[in-house]
């Protein structure tokens, strides 16, 4: 009886902590149905969409016949464009591949270019373009094609942990992140909240200390991980300077969205669990976990307000995909708007909460 | 970095005890207010923590507010250390300054009633990081560290980690980092709640060394020996109000009520009256000692148990609130 009793007293505790109630029910809710939406798009073979831009450098009937029969096939997403702009939409990863045909000593020939994150679905579009170029009947109007494929991007010296390394480097921040929003509840339950707030500065310079701190943890965190991978891995960035800008850019995001959910929970407990809840997350919607490709495309679609989706396609720019400084401008600025905004969001709740 | 702040002066006096920032006074009309609560409300929600409180805190003076749980003492405290903001009324502290204001915060210490420290952080560095807080640089810094540990007696054990102290070091050393920086005023909220009586006895010495070098301290308790001991003027706090305000002299005097004076008979002397039956003892309340004093010589052989008791504080809340303090 006294068991049901703390029971009760239990569920009627969670009831009145909203915060605590969403992270029981709600995101377990949430969590199911993202990964049911990504594993069934994944089993299911049928739905699968290859997004492929098409190149004629030949520009003859046959070579004509050749890219209507792919746009015509059933699982093709093409479109039509220059070489440069097909190759630019595979190296930024807004497209799978490129297929080029080409003339190859009098015969038509394919050039595949393909994302190199994108390996597993790289394979399967060769199958799936071997199927449309040689009929099954075998008595098509195509002669048979050499197919070579290229990697877009990648160049002979990457290690093969390259492709993965933005991921990784990214779960590092996450990690300095979370461990920095329990801190700021820390103050608050360890009673030292109320001499800083009686001390002589601003609230705004409490919580840019905290933030300053935060900052410089994700800094340290992800400046031993680029040295570890650069010295035993061999990874090597296309662009040092957009590395530095982008673990910046990240930096900044996470520390905004560790001031918020800081000033969310009331509890240690309550700050640690939502913290890495929330960034398992976004990090499952935004590709850390599970590819893009991997899912459906209204997931992919929804991908976008995942901050950690930015931060890889950054740090990919920065270290495969040779991004521009514009093309990294338009990831680096998602990430610091969602930063600056969750910390304004943080500092008016910690504003409203001493009111 | 240029924007540095200066340095601030050391807060005590390198020569002696003696804090240069506060004159040692003792209780007299003739010091001035350090601190002005006027009219003061707080409201929760429809809750009203804090009625239409006003009172004044001499310089060099120590003042208790005395009150029960939820009486409102932590609540004026936060006003007065510029935490909270009040919902009317104002607090000022030499007539001019409110504690919201960074300039006037700096010139304020408080001692939470739960222990506010950083317990992975030796006494030492949480000395040192709210020293800083407060502008302390360089000699002054060192300085006043030095001062604070051993105001708590703390110095042999400035190396170790704070989870290591005992409740009664974390609670002096609590107390160390409210008056760190010298303040003028400093807010001692239950400093001693919790803690063993051994315990209490040394954060007391502590107290006790913090009104000698002369600050003017504000300190709330539910404990009337407390308050006894160490407060130049008692404020009678509860329900949100200040129900009276003196020194225990006339808080005494004008609210205590008369002496008591309790027996059980074995008989009744022919020349006493009937007193007020209280179970199976009867009691008398006199105006002063002497009568008491006459009254329990006659009593005395034919009672089977006497006791006299003088007012005190508690008879005092008694007769202020008509329950006890610890109700």
């Amino acid at each position: 009886m006294a068991a049901v009793t703390i029971a009760l007293k239990d569920l009627r505790l969670l009831a009145r902590d909203r915060v605590a109630l969403f992270w029981v029910l709600g995101f377990p809710l949430l969590f199911a149905l993202l990964f049911g939406s990504v594993l069934s798009a994944a089993a299911d073979d049928s739905g699968r969409t290859f997004n492929l831009v098409l190149v004629d450098d030949v520009d003859s009937p046959q070579s004509r016949a050749l890219l209507a029969a792919l746009a015509s096939a059933p699982g093709f997403s093409t479109e039509r464009a220059s070489r440069d702009a097909a190759h630019t939409l595979v190296r930024r990863g807004e497209r799978l591949a490129f297929v080029r045909v080409r003339d190859v000593s009098g015969e038509l020939g394919l050039e595949l270019g393909v994302d190199p994150t994108r390996a597993g679905e790289s394979r399967a579009l060769s199958a799936a373009l071997a199927r449309v170029t040689i009929p099954s009947d075998g008595a098509g109007a195509l002669p048979p094609l050499s197919i070579d494929t290229t990697e877009v991007g990648r160049t002979s010296e990457d290690s093969s942990f390259a492709i993965a390394f933005p991921a990784a480097l990214l779960w590092g921040l996450m990690g300095s992140a979370a461990t920095f929003a329990v801190s700021w509840v820390a103050e608050r339950t360890r009673g030292t909240d109320l001499r800083l707030r009686s001390a002589p500065i601003s609230g705004a310079t409490v919580l840019a200390g905290k933030a300053l701190a935060c900052f410089l943890a994700c800094l340290l965190g992800s400046g031993v991980l680029v040295v570890f991978g650069w010295a035993a891995l061999g990874i090597v960035a296309g662009s040092w300077l957009a590395v530095v800008a982008s673990v910046v850019s990240i930096a900044l995001c996470f520390v905004g969205l560790t001031t918020l959910l800081g000033m969310l929970g009331r509890t240690e407990q309550a700050v640690a669990g939502a913290g890495w809840a929330t960034l398992i997350l976004l990090a499952m919607l935004g590709g850390a976990m599970v590819p893009l490709a991997a899912m459906p495309d209204w997931l992919r679609r929804a991908s976008d307000v995942s901050p950690v989706k930015w931060g890889i396609s950054a740090l990919e720019g920065a270290y495969f995909r040779d991004f521009s400084g514009l093309e990294l401008l338009g990831p680096c600025a998602v990430l610091l708007g969602v930063g600056v905004a969750s910390f304004a969001l943080g500092l008016e709740l910690m504003a409203r909460r001493a009111r | 970095m240029s924007n540095r702040r200066p340095e601030v002066a050391a807060p005590w006096s390198s020569a002696g005890l003696l804090p240069n920032a506060t004159a040692i006074l003792r209780p007299g009309d003739t010091a001035p207010v350090l601190l002005q609560v006027r009219d003061v409300t707080q409201r929760y929600g429809a809750a009203r923590a804090l009625d239409g409180l006003s009172l004044a805190v001499r310089r060099g003076e120590t003042l208790g507010l005395l009150g029960p749980n939820g009486a409102g003492k932590t609540t004026l405290m936060h006003l007065m250390a510029g935490v909270l903001a009040p919902t009317g009324g104002t607090v000022l502290l030499d007539g001019r300054g409110s504690p919201s204001s960074p300039a006037t915060r700096r010139r304020i210490g408080i001692a939470p009633q739960d222990l506010a420290l950083y317990t992975e952080l030796t006494a030492e560095e949480n000395l040192r990081f709210f020293a800083r807080l407060y502008g302390l640089r360089g000699r002054a810094l060192s300085l006043a560290v030095e001062r604070a540990l051993a105001l708590a007696e703390l110095t042999a054990r400035r190396h170790h980690r704070v989870h290591t102290f005992s409740g009664g070091m974390q609670r002096r050393l609590n107390l160390a980092c409210a008056v760190v920086h010298g303040p003028d005023l400093v807010l001692l909220d239950e400093p001693t709640v919790g803690v063993d009586p051994q315990s209490r006895g040394h954060v007391f010495d502590s107290l006790e060394r913090l009104k000698a070098l002369g600050h003017t301290l504000v300190y709330s308790t539910h404990y009337m020996e407390e308050a006894e001991r160490l407060c130049d003027r008692i404020a009678v706090i509860d329900h949100g109000r200040l129900l009276a305000c003196g020194t225990l002299h006339e808080l005494v005097r004008r609210h205590g009520g008369g002496h008591r004076v309790r027996a059980r008979l074995t008989r009744h002397p022919d020349d006493v009256s009937s007193g007020t039956i209280v179970g199976d003892e009867q009691e008398w309340v006199l105006p002063d000692a002497a009568q008491a004093t006459e009254l329990a010589l006659k009593l005395g052989s034919s009672a089977s148990s006497l006791a006299v008791r003088p007012p005190d504080l508690e008879t005092v809340f008694f007769t202020l609130t008509g329950r006890s303090l610890r109700d």
